[in-house]
């Protein structure tokens, strides 16, 4: 992983289109961005349950206050950060109504159309062992490997010091390394 | 033999929406953006997406009127160790006495700007630096015993190289932009550790100024004390910004040093404590609580929860719900401030500032964990 940009690489190329090409159309937009904030979901919240409520949100907010995004790039790290916001939102509102039980909640929707994949998601031992990681640095881990953040775009995403950013990567890689010691894989965390 | 990145990366690849629920998303946001534009007078060529009723707020802290547009987010100003808050607080380590260009600097001349106090808030006078055509200006400080905030102006002589709207990110409108540096930001004589983070924002869009927020809630001072009348310096060298096209471009560089008091009036309310309520399952007694404009502090003692070294943040993770007298509430999980632990109690100061400056006198309760607290009664 190069860390000379914060451009992403990898899902983000995925989504790029011409300067000036950014549309707010419904139809792109779940498209480009709604499996990214499915998985930013699922990183922060450990489930897909919420997910396709958080689409709406983002996308919905997309619409009401138009905004320029003059690359694909700009437009993907302002979905990020709002999905980001509102996970940080619906983990607040749980931890402040922890009357209001999981159990007593409708299903939403999300469970439904997400259940396999996640069901497939979570055969991942790695997966597992980096949702087993603390907040900072399981969302530290996923921007950086899987999105193609460098530290400091991290820090600009998740208005974190560029030091805490890499303090999180860094014991993340670690207890990473010995959560998986022993594992057949290589161990390319690095 | 596989690699683990790649299992992490394939596993996620995995992690996708149907098309079944993809398609009913695009159906029930093209039939919102419809609905949205059918019902607004804006002319038939406008956009239909320009043409939307705003949503309702997400939540009643954010419906709520903003008597101060102070909002603070955990960007890290200076960093040296991170202390509760899931890492998210900061902790920037300071000399335990001052430098000896802090010292000398005072002496011959070149001392703090004074601070005079307005309602509480203190206004720094002519502490304010300009370099290559911005102009950094130390326009308010507000806090309490335990820390304090600062907000500054930055502007540029002739008008801002880009237009701030255009890196605003998030619900609270935050700006990217960061100072550049591998140290602290800003340093309080006498302290020897603060916790906080900063953060721009665009007051006022239509002018050419922006600001930007240094909050420090927790601050401890080698020999204790006040940190009001202290001095604070503040020295800046790069202003970067999130380009559009995701990547960190250099707005100016050049040298911003600025040096003033802070004087403030604490605002701190003294709620009486000694309730009793648990975390993750673990007692917890609360020995003191303080409401001020700019936040909740509390000390407590939580017994029997085996945790340290980096589970310790797990101790400032106690839910804590403000609500204020016009119903609405802030509710925060996590917050910095320090521990100490003595046999099997974990002795615990915590504290958290509000989204935006309030009025303490406007609190009308706090609940910690399941335990509800009048304030002001």
């Amino acid at each position: 992983m190069a860390e000379a940009t914060a451009m992403a690489t990898g899902p983000a190329a995925e989504t790029a289109t011409k300067p000036g090409a950014f549309a707010l159309d419904p139809g792109r937009l779940v498209d480009a961005y709604a499996d990214t904030i499915l998985r930013v979901s699922y990183t922060y919240l450990h489930s897909a349950a919420d997910a396709e409520g958080i689409c709406q949100d983002v996308f919905l907010k997309m619409l009401e206050q138009p905004r320029t995004f003059r690359s694909a790039e700009h437009e993907r790290a302002w979905v990020i950060r709002a999905t980001i916001n509102r996970c940080k939102d619906r983990l607040r509102r749980q931890a402040a109504h922890p009357e209001v039980a999981i159990d007593s909640v409708p299903e939403p929707e999300a469970a439904r159309s997400t259940g396999e994949a996640e069901a497939r998601t979570r055969d991942s031992r790695v997966l597992k062992a980096v949702q087993a990681l603390p907040e900072a640095m399981r969302i530290a881990v996923y921007l950086h490997y899987y999105e193609g953040y460098t530290i400091h775009g991290i820090a600009l995403l998740t208005h974190r010091s560029e030091a805490a950013v890499a303090q999180s990567l860094s014991r993340g890689r670690k207890r990473l390394r010995e959560t998986l010691k022993g594992d057949d894989d290589v161990f390319d965390f690095d | 033999m596989s690699s683990t990145l790649t299992s992490y990366t394939e596993a996620l690849n995995s992690l996708a929406f149907s098309d079944e629920a993809k398609a009913r998303m695009k159906a029930r946001l093209a039939a919102a953006r419809d609905e949205g534009a059918a019902g607004d007078d804006a002319p038939a060529s406008a956009p239909a997406a320009l043409a939307f009723v705003p949503a309702a707020p997400a939540s009643k802290a954010r419906a709520r009127k903003r008597p101060v547009a102070l909002k603070v987010a955990a960007t890290a100003a200076g960093i040296v160790l991170a202390l509760g808050a899931g890492g998210y607080g900061v902790a920037a380590a300071a000399g335990i006495l001052p430098a000896p260009s802090e010292v000398l600097s005072d002496v011959f001349g070149d001392g703090p700007a004074q601070t005079r106090i307005i309602d509480k808030v203190g206004h720094p006078l002519n502490a304010s630096a300009t370099s290559n055509g911005m102009t950094v200006t130390a326009r308010a400080v507000i806090g309490d015993a335990n820390g304090f905030a600062v907000v500054f102006d930055v502007s540029f002589d002739d008008g801002w190289p880009f237009d701030p709207q255009d890196v605003k990110f998030g619900v609270n409108d935050k700006l990217m932009l960061a100072w550049n540096e591998g140290g602290p930001d800003l340093t309080v004589d006498g302290a020897t550790a603060m916790t906080g983070g900063s953060y721009f924002y665009d007051a006022d869009p239509s002018d050419n100024t922006i600001q930007y927020v240094v909050n420090y809630d927790q601050v401890k001072l080698i020999l204790g004390g006040s940190i009001a009348g202290r001095t604070a310096r503040v020295s800046l060298t790069e202003l970067d910004r999130f380009t559009e096209d995701g990547r960190i471009e250099t707005v100016v560089t050049g040298n911003w040093d600025l040096k003033f008091e802070l004087n403030y009036e604490d605002t701190t309310v003294s709620v009486p404590a000694g309730q009793t309520t648990t975390l993750a399952g673990h007692e917890v007694t609360v020995s003191a609580i303080g409401v001020s404009d700019t936040g909740v502090t509390l000390d407590y003692d939580v017994i029997g929860y085996d945790v340290e070294g980096a589970d310790s943040y797990k101790l400032f993770e106690l839910p804590v719900t403000v609500t204020f007298a016009d119903g609405s509430e802030e509710s925060f999980t996590s917050g910095g401030g320090s521990t100490s632990k003595h046999d099997d109690v974990d002795s615990v100061s915590w504290s958290h500032t509000f989204d935006h400056i309030h009025d303490a006198g406007d609190v009308v309760s706090i609940t910690i964990g399941d335990v509800t607290v009048p304030v002001n009664e």
